[in-house]
């Protein structure tokens, strides 16, 4: 490679940083998707730094965290490269990273999963520089993410053959939604797998109290090495305080995560379920279509000032006032109020 | 076939020659397919760009792009603060798909080897219990798609075609919980029969009218993918020499054939004015008419390729059914076309059953690209009607071959034990002549066969989609091969078909039949429906 090409090189790597940058927000805000009735519920301190895994415990849920960041990235990547904002995605991408000597006027262009899938690589495998447990443990969480957008792929057909019969037919590939991959992903961290290292083995251990699991580690395992801490006290602090749970009601459905989120959350952490009759300000003649809300005259999402007090002494928040969020509406139409029963983990009193 | 033909004369030798060097040409077409093509066709995965047209009514008033000088406001997702803010209702809302995207960091544009394009769309669509989820969702679409060259400026799109279209959303709700994903079936879009433009652009609405309930029922959508199909230059390349190639060595075997029946001393028989019109046939869907299609704009192309396989599967037919007859050895004489007019009027019907549905269905693509017979109730109800009126036809078409290779079976178990009182000579003859005609029934069960097997290899393999690809080229291998093989197949008949000038014997009777032969026969006239059949219901 002569020095030109490696600048080229750079030059295309640089210009997918914003893409990548994007694509672990996405990965984030999918985890906090899967992660809303859980204790743990995705938050971090301070964003979690992937180039430096040294003091990194890896629970099962920084697991997840590697794998879906890893997965938002692919994601991200090939969806840009479809749409054709990025112009700089590669044509003939294989499966290897090698390039062919095949061109668009020739043989069409390879799919841009495979170009994402590429960039991930580059950008969240390649900069790893330690060589220690922690660091297999990362690349094979990265790995089971582009692994998980892969597996939730769906094999498209079209039939074009003569008088659009079958006899001819092309199929490709389809990139599912993000979510997909969250749920596909987040199967795998309830039963991540425990593994230790042993004269730099890696080595699985067997006796996970949730999962005795038989058969070999496979790449879309999730894998973790420090057990996943205690999420109600965490540094000494209660972590689900002030948390929002659902009692759905009686045959109203609702997942097993929303009906056990009452108990999951504030119970089983020693603390109470307080239900609580909220004030909401809403506009109630809301239309919602396909793409947004419309038609809709105002609202106004607000906690009773009571309630208030007692959440920002927990979490030690800015004023009050800012608990009342506009979300949208038009000044002067008609406003609304409506009762919602809201319930919140506090102690009891 | 009072003089007998080339078949009956050739010696053993020059058949094994023959056949050798057919079989070699046949893999050679296979090779051609696999080692030298690219893929048949390519797939651009196109992800619309949600663009803004604050103002915008229904009414197409300018043209939406996401790329060059003037390119419109965008979103990346509809929770972007600014559809809030501004309150952009569903009408002001634009898809826009701007193809081929660029890649490498340059603009690539569309060749005029691609031929013709077909496009699907795919919905993301998810669930969100506010928002309705029809039990069966209609969507409308206004569609318009244009068009621009190289050298055109930003904003010179030319449109090609407008329309509203409706078309039913077939989905799969697997759990009522918010934000879960809906999956959903491709939706047909267009089909363009001419590849002929640089640049293509889609703009697409989805309006909202609560009063018709348009558009109100199909949930949360986040993004519309379109799938552009199109064949590789690659392979229309490929594809295009081999026709250049055949035509004219077809045109060749096809004048050698006819030379040798006007020097015959009788006129023409039946036979053989349905072996000129298979090679005609034949010539005339091996006519490379395509390479036009690189400098005039020729949208029937589609349309035009399809009636003529269809005009060659309606001789191929019509040939097997009478070189059945031909071949029965009763004592009646035939000879005449209108003797036939039942197994004829059978694949007549179902060819012009299929005709009436090309015209309904690609006709009507040359005015609105965005047409499909299967998009509303009442036009997939006579898409059906035709196609089941074409099954009908061909399963009556199969009756009667069956019946016919029946009585041909009957006639030769009351021949055969003639065949003991023959003379020596005769009997000798009539041997090699069934021998050889076996071989030739042969080849035409090995050449459906392979069709089908490779078919279905296709089908199953397809399915079976690999993330690592393969070097061989399976389905282009498929496309030449058993294309090269009904040329080769068509010549094969047309050479040892073709009167023999050494025959000195005359026989008076018919050919007789082996019942191997007619095994074959049932077998291939199965094949050929089994062909026919699975190709409208998929």
């Amino acid at each position: 490679m002569c020095g030109t090409e490696v600048v080229a090189l750079l030059q295309t790597l640089l210009s997918f940083t914003d893409t990548v940058a994007a694509g672990v927000r996405r990965g984030m805000h999918e985890c906090r998707y899967q992660f809303r009735w859980h204790r743990w519920n995705c938050s971090f301190s301070q964003p979690p730094a992937f180039t430096d895994t040294a003091g990194l415990q890896v629970t099962p849920e920084m697991a997840y965290v590697q794998a879906i960041s890893a997965a938002g990235v692919v994601h991200v990547v090939a969806k840009n490269c479809s749409s054709g904002h990025i112009d700089n995605c590669r044509c003939d991408e294989t499966h290897d990273g090698r390039r062919v000597g095949v061109n668009w006027n020739w043989g069409g262009c390879s799919d841009d999963i495979r170009f994402g899938v590429s960039i991930c690589k580059t950008f969240m495998d390649a900069v790893e520089p330690n060589k220690d447990a922690r660091a297999a443990v990362y690349l094979h969480n990265t790995e089971a993410g582009r692994r998980a957008v892969r597996r939730t792929l769906r094999l498209m057909c079209k039939c074009h053959g003569v008088s659009g019969s079958c006899t001819t037919s092309t199929c490709w590939l389809q990139l599912a939604q993000l979510r997909s991959v969250g749920n596909f992903l987040k199967k795998r961290h309830a039963r991540a797998v425990k593994v230790d290292f042993q004269n730099g083995v890696m080595q699985q251990q067997t006796n996970t109290k949730w999962y005795r699991r038989k058969q070999p580690i496979k790449v879309t395992d999730l894998l973790y090495v420090t057990p996943a801490p205690d999420y109600c006290w965490l540094n000494g602090t209660q972590r689900t305080l002030g948390r929002h749970c659902v009692r759905p009601a009686k045959g109203a459905g609702g997942t097993s995560y929303e009906r056990r989120s009452c108990r999951v959350l504030c119970r089983a952490c020693g603390l109470d379920v307080s239900e609580t009759q909220v004030m909401v300000e809403t506009g109630c003649h809301c239309r919602f279509h396909w793409c947004c809300a419309v038609r809709c005259a105002h609202r106004l999402e607000c906690f009773s000032s009571s309630l208030l007090s007692v959440l920002a002494s927990i979490s030690g928040d800015g004023p009050v006032s800012s608990r009342c969020q506009r979300l949208w509406g038009e000044p002067g139409t008609i406003e609304c109020r409506e009762s919602n029963t809201f319930h919140l983990c506090l102690v009891f009193v | 076939m009072a003089e007998g033909v080339v078949l009956e004369t050739l010696s053993n030798r020059k058949l094994v020659y023959l056949t050798m060097s057919l079989l070699l040409l046949q893999i050679t077409f296979y090779l051609i397919g696999g080692l030298i093509a690219p893929a048949p066709t390519n797939v651009q995965n196109i992800l619309g760009t949600k663009c803004l047209d604050t103002g915008g009514g229904r009414a197409w008033t300018k043209w939406h792009y996401s790329r060059g000088e003037g390119r419109c406001e965008f979103v990346d997702e509809f929770n972007d603060p600014r559809i809030m803010m501004d309150h952009i209702s569903t009408n002001e809302i634009v898809f826009v798909f701007q193809f081929p995207t660029p890649r490498g960091g340059h603009e690539l544009d569309m060749s005029r080897w691609f031929q013709n394009i077909i496009s699907v769309l795919q919905l993301d669509v998810e669930y969100n219990p506010d928002v309705q989820f029809d039990d069966n969702p209609v969507i409308t679409m206004d569609a318009r798609l244009g068009y621009k060259n190289k050298h055109d400026n930003h904003s010179d799109w030319t449109e090609i075609a407008r329309s509203t279209e409706i078309r039913d959303l077939k989905c799969n709700l697997a759990k009522r919980e918010l934000g879960q994903p809906i999956e959903c079936d491709l939706l047909p879009f267009f089909e363009l029969g001419s590849c002929h433009h640089d640049y293509y652009l889609i703009n697409i609405r989805l309006p909202v009218d609560e009063k018709r309930m348009m558009n109100t029922g199909i949930g949360v959508l986040n993004n519309i993918y379109m799938i552009a199909i199109h064949p590789n230059g690659g392979f229309s390349k490929v594809w295009l020499s081999l026709k250049t190639c055949l035509f004219p060595t077809m045109l060749a075997v096809l004048i050698w054939f006819w030379h040798r029946v006007v020097q015959l001393p009788r006129p023409s028989n039946l036979l053989e004015r349905m072996l000129l019109a298979l090679g005609l046939t034949m010539a005339f869907l091996n006519l490379p008419v395509e390479w036009f299609t690189l400098w005039i704009y020729m949208p029937y192309m589609l349309l035009f390729s399809d009636i003529r396989q269809g005009i060659f599967h309606t001789v191929l037919l019509s040939f097997w059914i009478i070189f059945t007859g031909e071949h029965m050895m009763d004592q009646v004489q035939r000879n005449r076309l209108v003797l036939y007019w039942k197994h004829l009027g059978a694949v007549a019907f179902g060819c012009i059953c299929l005709f009436v549905f090309e015209l309904c269905e690609r006709g009507v693509q040359l005015t609105n690209p965005f047409y499909s017979i299967w998009a509303t109730t009442s036009g997939s109800k006579l898409g059906y009607a035709f196609v089941i009126l074409a099954s009908v036809a061909a399963c009556v078409y199969f009756v009667f071959l069956c019946v016919m290779v029946g009585r041909a079976l009957i006639n030769i178990y009351s021949k055969r034990s003639l065949l003991a009182t023959m003379s020596k000579a005769r009997r000798k003859y009539y041997k090699g002549l069934i021998y050889r005609f076996n071989f030739l029934m042969m080849m035409t069960v090995v050449c459906a066969a392979i069709t089908v097997i490779f078919f279905i290899i296709g089908q199953v393999s397809e399915g079976q989609w690999k993330w690592n690809e393969n070097s061989l080229e399976y389905n282009s291998a498929f496309l030449t091969g058993v294309y090269g093989m009904w040329n080769v197949y068509v010549c094969c008949l047309l050479i040892l078909y073709a009167p023999s000038h050494k025959t000195k014997a005359v026989i008076t009777g018919r050919f007789p039949l082996h019942h191997k032969h007619v095994i074959c026969a049932i077998t291939l006239c199965h094949q050929n429906v089994v062909l026919e059949k699975e190709i409208w219901f998929r």
